[in-house]
This record gives C-alpha cells, sequence and structure tokens, in this order.
C-alpha cells in the first residue's frame, strides 16, 4: 500500500491512525534515509500506542527506548550497528518486545534475525521537489495487519512518483569515509 | 562532617569509581572509557557495555581505594547511579554498589545521573546559589533543569527528537569523522570563520523551552549531499561546520538563558560532554556577561561522565540522610 | 581423612529464577529457589540475608564464594558475578566458577560410571549440550560444549539420557524430536544451589593451594565460545 503524504501534519494523523490499529506485539520495520521523516511517523505511532509524544526521542545511543504506552512500546535504532553479530550477542528479549510493540529504524542489518517474524515494513521515502512531502509504503502479511490496511485504506491513495534516493543508500555513502 | 563515600557510575559506556572526603574532595576519581573499543562499531553496543562493566569495575576499585589509600572498611556510605542510562550496564554497577552496601552495613545512595552532572559545578565551585538553571548536554540528552534546592528540581526544557551532542556526532560522521564528533566540531568551529551560509535553529523562535536538532541534522545532511566541498568556488568544510555549530550552539545559549529570565534565575551552569566544547563555552561567557548573569562551567575532564559528581551529589543526599534500601531498582528511561 | 568444613555461599541467577545456597561449618547447608524474572537485583540481598541468617553465620564470616558463570541470560549471569565478586574482594575469600551445563549434568544421580548429556537451549534455533561421566562422585566433563541443531544433537546424543533446560521462548516445534531423547532420572528437579554448593567445594578441595583464577561468564553467543571448553574438575 503506498500512502501520499503532503503535510507533517498528514504525517502525523497517518502515524497515529497507524499505532492504533496495530497488533498487540506487532515488529514494525521503519527503514528511510535520514530526513526522510521517520522520527515525525514513529512518534505519532508512539502516540497511537498510547505513549506521550514529547517522551519518544532518538534511540540511536541508547539502542533501544522503552516507553510507557497502552503497553510497553520498544523503539529499537539500529543505525550504529555494523554487523548482525552485533545483535546477536544481545539477549533478544532486549531489543524484541515480549509484552507490546516494538519499532525498529535502520532495519536492514537485523534482517537474517527477523526471517520467521511478521512484520509490518512503513518505509518512509521523500518525493522530490517539495518540503514535507513524503510517500509511505506499507507491505506486511494482510490477515496479520488486516486492521492497519482497512483502517489506512481510507487515506488518499498515491500516484506512483519517484521517490529519491534509495534505501540504505545514505548509509552505504557514510560507511565509505 | 568529613564522611568518607565511594561512588560508582555505570550508566553509559564508561566505567567509573570515585572516592569522596566530605562534600568536594575528591581523593579518587577513575574512569575508563570504552570508546577504544567502539570505535569501529561508531558508538556503544550495550551488550558489549555491560561485558566491559563486569571486567573493570573490581580492578578500577581496587585502583581507586589505592589512590584515597584507604580500605573498604573506613567508608561511611555507597553510591551508585541507576538511571538513565543502559539497564544491563546500570544492573551490573548497582549490584556492585549493593553487595558492598550489604557486606559493610553502610546506607546506600542511588543517584539519577542526569541530577548529578551539574554537581560538576559544586566539587569546583564550591556552594551555588539557588536557584540555578542548569544545561545539561550530555550524550543523548539535552536538558534544561530549574533547581531551586538540592534535591528540588524540574526539568523544563528537552530534546524532543536528537540531542545536540547526537546531532554534533551525526553530522560530524556525515563528513567522514569518527565518532564520537564533538572535539573534530569544536575544533573547526574555533579555527575558521562560519560559512556565510545561515543553517535553520530549529524551535528558536518557539515559545517553549524544548529543544529540536533533527531538523539542523536534515539540513546539514541536503547540504552535504548538494554542494561540493572543497572543489574550486565551493564550499570549505571549515566554514561549514563552524556555521552549523553556531546553529547548535545559538540555540543552547539561546534557550538556556531565556529559560534562566523566564524562572527568574541569575546563575546557569552547564555540563555534560558538549560542555567540553571551548567554542560554546566561548560563547556561553560572552553571552551570560552581557546578560548580567552568573556563569558556572566545570572543567573539561569533570564535564564528560564521571563517578565525582555522583559523589558529590550523594554526599548531600548522606548529610540529608536520603538513604535507599538494597531493593533499590534501575532505570533506563528518564523520569522527569 | 575428612577435609573440615567451611562456610560456603552459593550463587545462581543465571536463568529466571534465583537459586542461592549457604553452608555455615559443619551445619546442615540451606538453600532457596525463587521465581524472580527481572526482578533479581531488587530481591538478591534481601534473600541471601534471609538464608544467612538461617543458619547463623555473618557476611564476613564466609571463607568461600561459588557463583554459576552461565550460560544463560547475560544480564542475569552478569548480576551474580558481579555480586559473588564483589563478595570475595571484600572478604578476601576465594571465589570459584561453575558453569550451567555441569549444573544441569549435576541434577542426575552419581552413579560411578554413568553418562549423562546435559542440554540447553538458546533462544535460537541451536542448543549447546555436553557430554558428562561421574566418577568417584565428581562429575567430568567428556567433551566441550557443542553447538548444535536438534537433529545433529540427537546423533551426539544416541542414547545416553540427557539432562534438558529450555529457556523461554523455546520454539514448540523441537517438542517432537526432543520428546524422543531418553531423559535421565534426577536426584533433583531443578538446578539446585546445593548442587553448585557440591560441585564449587569438590573443586575447592581438589586445589587447595589455589591460586583460583578470576571466573569468566560465559557469553555461549560470542567469540569466546569457540575458544572455550569446560574446565577439569
Amino acid at each position: 500500500m503506498q500512502i501520499e503524504l503532503t503535510s507533517l501534519d498528514a504525517t502525523r494523523r497517518l502515524g497515529v491512525a497507524l499505532g492504533c490499529a496495530l497488533p498487540e506485539r506487532a515488529i514494525v520495520l521503519c527503514p528511510g534515509e535520514m530526513g526522510s521523516g521517520k522520527t515525525t511517523l514513529i512518534k505519532s505511532i508512539c502516540e497511537g500506542l498510547g505513549v506521550r509524544r514529547e517522551t519518544v526521542i532518538s534511540p540511536t545511543y541508547m539502542l533501544v527506548n522503552i516507553y510507557r504506552g497502552l503497553r510497553p512500546v520498544y523503539h529499537v535504532d539500529l543505525f550504529r550497528l555494523s554487523r548482525v553479530e552485533e545483535l546477536l550477542e544481545m539477549d533478544r528479549c532486549d531489543w524484541i518486545n515480549s509484552e507490546g510493540p516494538t519499532l525498529i529504524e535502520w532495519p536492514e542489518i537485523a534482517m537474517p534475525l527477523l526471517a520467521g517474524e511478521t512484520a509490518l515494513t512503513a518505509h518512509m521515502s521523500l518525493v522530490t521537489g517539495a518540503d514535507n512531502h513524503r510517500m509511505l509504503a506499507l507491505a506486511g502479511d494482510a490477515e496479520a495487519f488486516q486492521a492497519v490496511f482497512t483502517t489506512l485504506d481510507g487515506a488518499t491513495p498515491a500516484p506512483a512518483r519517484k521517490p529519491v534516493g534509495t534505501p540504505g543508500g545514505l548509509r552505504d555513502k557514510l560507511q565509505r569515509h | 562532617m568529613n564522611t568518607l563515600g565511594l561512588a560508582i557510575d555505570t550508566t553509559f559506556d564508561d566505567t567509573s569509581v570515585a572516592i569522596l572526603r566530605g562534600r568536594r574532595e575528591v581523593l579518587a576519581n577513575l574512569t575508563l572509557s570504552q570508546f577504544a573499543d567502539h570505535a569501529e562499531f561508531g558508538g556503544v553496543v550495550p551488550e558489549r557495555a555491560s561485558r566491559k562493566h563486569l571486567q573493570v569495575i573490581h580492578p578500577l576499585m581496587e585502583r581507586a581505594l589505592a589512590e584515597a589509600g584507604i580500605g573498604f572498611s573506613s567508608l561511611d556510605w555507597v553510591a551508585v547511579s541507576n538511571q538513565p542510562g543502559l539497564l544491563g550496564s546500570i544492573l551490573v554497577g548497582m549490584t556492585v554498589a549493593k553487595s558492598l552496601a550489604y557486606l559493610l552495613r553502610l546506607p546506600l545512595i542511588g543517584i539519577n545521573h542526569i541530577e548529578a552532572h551539574p554537581y560538576a559545578n559544586f566539587l569546583v565551585h564550591g556552594e551555588l546559589p539557588f536557584p540555578l538553571m542548569h544545561l545539561v548536554a550530555a550524550g543523548g540528552h539535552t536538558l534544561l533543569i530549574h533547581q531551586e534546592h538540592h534535591f528540588q528540581w524540574k526539568i523544563v526544557g528537552r530534546s524532543v527528537d536528537d540531542a545536540a551532542g547526537e546531532c554534533v556526532d551525526k553530522v560530524a560522521k556525515m563528513f567522514g569523522h569518527p565518532f564520537p564528533g564533538g572535539p573534530v566540531v569544536d575544533k573547526l568551529a574555533l579555527a575558521h570563520e562560519p560559512a556565510p551560509h545561515r543553517f535553520p535553529r530549529p524551535m528558536l523562535n518557539g515559545p517553549g523551552l524544548d529543544f529540536s536538532f533533527s531538523g539542523l541534522k536534515t539540513a546539514m545532511l541536503y547540504f552535504r549531499r548538494d554542494n561540493d566541498l572543497g572543489g574550486s568556488g565551493g564550499f570549505q568544510e571549515g566554514p561549514v561546520i563552524a556555521a552549523f555549530f553556531e546553529a547548535v550552539t545559538d540555540v543552547l545559549i539561546t534557550k538556556t538563558l531565556r529559560a534562566a529570565e523566564k524562572y527568574g534565575v541569575a546563575a546557569v551552569t552547564v555540563s555534560g560532554g558538549l560542555a567540553a566544547s571551548i567554542k560554546l563555552r566561548h560563547g556561553f561567557e560572552a553571552a551570560c556577561e552581557n546578560a548580567g548573569m552568573t556563569l558556572y562551567y566545570p572543567p573539561p575532564a569533570l564535564c564528560t561522565d564521571n563517578a565525582a559528581m555522583v559523589a558529590c551529589l550523594a554526599a548531600y543526599r548522606h548529610e540529608a540522610g536520603r538513604h535507599d534500601t538494597l531493593e533499590l531498582d534501575g532505570r533506563a528511561n528518564l523520569v522527569g | 581423612m575428612t577435609p573440615s568444613p567451611i562456610s560456603v555461599l552459593a550463587i545462581d541467577t543465571t536463568s529466571e529464577f534465583l537459586s542461592l545456597a549457604v553452608r555455615a561449618g559443619d551445619r546442615p547447608a540451606a538453600s532457596r529457589y525463587l521465581l524472580c524474572g527481572n526482578g533479581t537485583s531488587r530481591v538478591l540481598f534481601r534473600e541471601i540475608d534471609a538464608l544467612l541468617a538461617e543458619v547463623g553465620i555473618a557476611p564476613a564470616g564466609l571463607e568461600l564464594l561459588l557463583v554459576a558463570v552461565g550460560p544463560g541470560s547475560f544480564t542475569g549471569t552478569r548480576i551474580g558475578m558481579a555480586a559473588a565478586a564483589t563478595f570475595a574482594q571484600v572478604t578476601g575469600r576465594p571465589l570459584i566458577g561453575v558453569d550451567t551445563l555441569h549444573l544441569l549434568a549435576a541434577q542426575s544421580f552419581s552413579n560411578d560410571g554413568s553418562r549423562v548429556h546435559a542440554v540447553l537451549n538458546c533462544v535460537r534455533d541451536e542448543v549447546y549440550h555436553a557430554p558428562y561421566v561421574w566418577r568417584d562422585g565428581q562429575l567430568e566433563a567428556e567433551a566441550p560444549i557443542a553447538l548444535s541443531t536438534i537433529p545433529e544433537l540427537a546423533a551426539a546424543v544416541g542414547d545416553t539420557p540427557v539432562v534438558l533446560r529450555r529457556f523461554p521462548p523455546a520454539p514448540p516445534e523441537w517438542d517432537d524430536d526432543l520428546a524422543r531423547l531418553k531423559r535421565a532420572e534426577l536426584r533433583s528437579s531443578h538446578p539446585d544451589g546445593l548442587l553448585l554448593l557440591e560441585a564449587g567445594i569438590a573443586r575447592f578441595r581438589s586445589n587447595r593451594a589455589g591460586p583460583f583464577p578470576r571466573p569468566e561468564p560465559i557469553y555461549l553467543k560470542s567469540e569466546a565460545f569457540r575458544k572455550w571448553s569446560p574446565a577439569a574438575p
């Protein structure tokens, strides 16, 4: 499902709706470049999960932030990891929530460990030419995330448009330095 | 009352042990940084940090006691940072502190690491006049704290997305510099006149005291992508970084002074890792002189995480009889 | 000649259960075993204190510290090790570590010459296991710890009885395969602190002169695993 988000406010409203519709222990993967609107989306998803918006901050340093919502919410950021082995060294319960949803930024490195999981991918990308104009691509098991897709079906369907950059492109660029 | 206390801080990537006599006589303040270990990852991996803490904490205590010239039996209290930070790491320091308190029958004092940062100033400047406005710019936090007295404090402003230090680290990385980026950025900002390009000062004109640095980071990303640095006629890295850091310091200084005014406070303190920046310090000195405010700044060694600041706050807590039980819990998130 | 009894505290926090045992001189040993999940750090000292009071000994009277070094929960293992190492540092007494697979094997009856295979799941689709044999009331490891899939395990174990421990969440698809393994008869239904006491004191007695190397936690998923093999008893 592709959803066009033409303003910050649209991203907010969509994020809140998405958060409300998430299954209890959903894993949500949030790829997307720096500046693609992940912060706004995740803050809003958390809001939909009953977390105070202002408590949602970047987990880049901590790797995992745990927020108190209707259920505990794990906000994970794997930006700083360079090898999957680093994740293997952690207890899985330290980064995958067993009592509520888990939202993962920069999830690419964790993919081998999430192979068997039912996850929703929420990929934000920039649309050329306008500020705060974003494209959200949602993909996931239709049955497991039925509530999400049904809820968001009312959102404006977006025409196909070329997003700027490719997922992970920036990361590669940064790591070459 | 010259009590002897031992404080432990393992909230993040540094293992630190300090021994304090009275309120501010530091007999030992030893910190083992894990940056060397983590450099290849661009920061701390929590599980690795926890392992390292367990590996080094006991030898480090041994050295601290030797440096202070005392034994365990001379101690009057034990303190430990129990929040906020990496829970697995906190648990190592906390278990060691609890074991000491239990075995030696000493009072245990659990310390909020963030509340302790400004006490680096009490260590070196003596009693500070309350009320105070503290800017704490440390690791993942950028906070404005209004303190009316010891133990009476409130967070009145905070980063709503990326902290200032995080923004600096990430932008430094964009320009190819190793983690942590603070020292490099500070050096470039000192050496160069800022480029004429004016980068955004997020939330500077808003009424609130909260910070947002995510937008500035994004602006730098686009700038980096769209401009050829170092090419003929293009931008030079030094001036661009200087202009970027000017935006960061502008926001931090302006908001801190605005908060001080709003709460009718005549003295501000700056602490946390970013406070080690000379450029930021110069900016604060000029702005505070201008505004007629008193400024307190710790020496660079006490800006980054250290157990001496934890010990200093703990000494006040001990005097006030504010102790904790051995059932003290660790907390990852900042509450306040 | 029976060696003179000593006062010993044993701490095992490698799982969601806290397991403690203490022996004070020639008095009978006492132990505790309680589920505390993530709350180990909160209850640890209350429980140690109650146990020491029960056998009538002060912490300063302890002569030997024993600790389970994993494999198990990383954070949990560190709590027990941090406490035990601090006790040893303050009292100046020796500290000896015993690994979890050894303690698992020790749950079986100590019939001379009998073999047992200790098996421990980790949260991925593999198990850690090692074969042991009882000789003169002592467990001896017959091979280093191995990391295997369930079919590989079945081949390695053959008809040797196993002692199995599963940490949650264990994949349910293993149930059938694991049910086919022959189970050892157990003298203790869980990794009792008393077994740690027994194993640790045996190691202490076999190396009276010391020195005792500082026990290191076993993080099985790390590089260290490949270099590590169980210490000879």
